[in-house]
């Protein structure tokens, strides 16, 4: 049985080009036996890379039998219904938005996979996402769980901390995610981004009979960056297929992104990002983009700040207390920890576990930097 | 749509949300509260994209024709009517006002 996790991989980076000296798991496979497609079939639907296989199927990469191939594409257009159902949720979410006046772009899912990818149905996607400026994100926040029925996954440890400091949250509505983004990460780079730099440029996406507007090339890149990097202890099948969609196909500029992160001090993440890509995909060694995140070497800040989303110690917890070096006065440091070490009771009955361990956190810091 | 007078109304896409396979496109329409797609599949396929541009049945019922020469035309002048109204009833297709 053909390890069906190395599959995965061959079916999300097909047709990419290849730099691997041995040959992919997917070259003219298959078909599969009956316990590897469905291990298979599982974790692509999970990884949501449904348009990978079947394009892989009909490239002839993965060779498939009559079953397979109708279990295949009932899959994708399972996928593919939900993401149109996101995508007009996005539309109206937009729409609801510029009628207030509220400054906003569309973030990945659906206005990736039509700026991006030649064929959209290759990019699915699980929710809604939409940055919003950061004095319009309370605003923002009101309208959109002022419907009824919808409500904030999260309340904020003080009135006005996610404006200033925060990620965003997700508001649920009628079953469905809208992730409202002040920035595109909590924790120290989320904090150290500028986010009035996003705004400075955007693109025009036609969704349905509509126009919502995009993040600019450069950025979109960058936020897939920092989803691969700091998104979670593993990344994203989805978000280093938009990374290696971006960089060979669309043909980002490598070294302007790079100099854009510079200003946010998030070269390490383009770093991480690039290099995860590469591993995951066997991508070619000759790249602008491997080579100089080959050689980099991380600022202080970013080693330090990057061990909050990757150590062993991850956590909301270590990302927020992370957070406060890249807070620039320490007027704004004080409310920050302030914020988060007494926040109103509300937010500490439910995050209750999250509160306590960030105390200690800080104890444990404060211990540290006196042992210093 | 419906009748013979109506097949000369112009129609075409209404502001819809597609997703296209090689077994199927996939139709939500903008302005509908329903969360399950139109699936296209087989002849309804090349007929929506027909719509693309405003086309009445008859046209449309005309290009099929030629592409299905064994097929009688008023089979497929039926065939053709009975997806437009259901495009029609589902918002995917709209008339092309001050046409006919």
């Amino acid at each position: 049985m053909t390890d069906p996790n190395a599959l995965l991989f061959s079916v999300a980076g097909h047709g990419l080009p290849s730099g691997r000296a041995t040959a992919p798991a997917i070259d003219g496979t298959g078909p599969l036996d009956p316990g590897t497609w469905d291990a298979l079939l599982a974790l692509v639907v999970e990884q949501r890379v449904t348009g990978h296989l079947v394009a892989a199927i009909d490239d002839g990469a993965l060779r498939a039998d009559d079953e397979q191939y109708d279990d295949a594409y009932a899959a994708h257009h399972r996928g593919l219904a939900r993401d149109l159902v996101l995508e007009r949720l996005l539309v109206t979410t937009c729409a609801r938005f510029d009628a207030a006046g509220i400054v906003h772009r569309a973030l990945k899912g659906a206005a990736l996979a039509h700026t991006v990818y030649a064929d959209p149905a290759r990019r699915s996607y699980g929710d809604v996402d939409v940055l919003v400026r950061g004095d319009h994100y309370d605003r923002a926040v009101d309208l959109l769980t002022a419907t009824p029925g919808a409500h904030a996954r999260y309340r904020e440890p003080r009135p006005g901390f996610t404006r200033r400091y925060g990620k965003g949250v997700c508001v649920v509505d009628g079953g469905h995610e809208i992730d409202v983004h002040r920035s595109f990460v909590a924790g120290p780079f989320g904090i150290a981004l500028r986010t009035d730099d996003l705004f400075a440029d955007g693109q025009p996406v036609r969704l349905g009979g509509r126009e919502v507007v995009a993040l600019g090339p450069l950025d979109q890149f960058l936020h897939a960056c920092y989803h691969v990097a700091l998104g979670g202890p593993t990344p994203g099948l989805v978000a280093m297929r938009d990374v290696a969609e971006m960089l060979f196909v669309a043909r980002v500029d490598i070294a302007t992104a790079i100099d854009r992160a510079a200003g946010w001090q998030a070269r390490a993440v383009v770093q991480r990002a690039v290099t995860c890509t590469w591993d995951a995909f066997g991508l070619p060694p000759d790249h602008a983009a491997i080579a100089w995140a080959r050689a980099y070497q991380p600022t202080r800040f970013e080693r330090d700040a990057m061990s909050a989303y990757t150590g062993t110690g991850r956590s909301y917890g270590t990302q927020a207390l992370a957070g406060v070096r890249a807070l620039p006065g320490t007027r704004d440091r004080a409310r920050y920890v302030g914020a988060l070490l007494f926040p109103n009771r509300q937010y500490a009955r439910e995050r209750d576990g999250y509160v306590a361990r960030w105390r200690r956190i800080v104890s444990t810091q404060r211990g540290a930097e006196q042992v210093r | 749509v419906g009748t013979p007078g109506a097949r000369l109304t112009l129609l075409t896409h209404a502001g819809a949300h597609v997703r296209r396979t090689a077994l199927a496109v996939l139709v939500l329409p903008d302005d509908t509260a329903v969360d399950e797609p139109l699936a296209l599949h087989g002849t309804a396929v090349p007929i929506w994209d027909l719509f693309s541009t405003p086309r009445a049945v008859e046209e449309v019922a005309a290009v099929m024709a030629e592409r299905f020469p064994g097929t009688p035309r008023d089979e497929i002048e039926n065939a053709v009517d009975d997806l437009a109204r259901r495009l029609l009833d589902a918002g995917a297709l709209v008339a092309v006002p001050g046409a006919a």
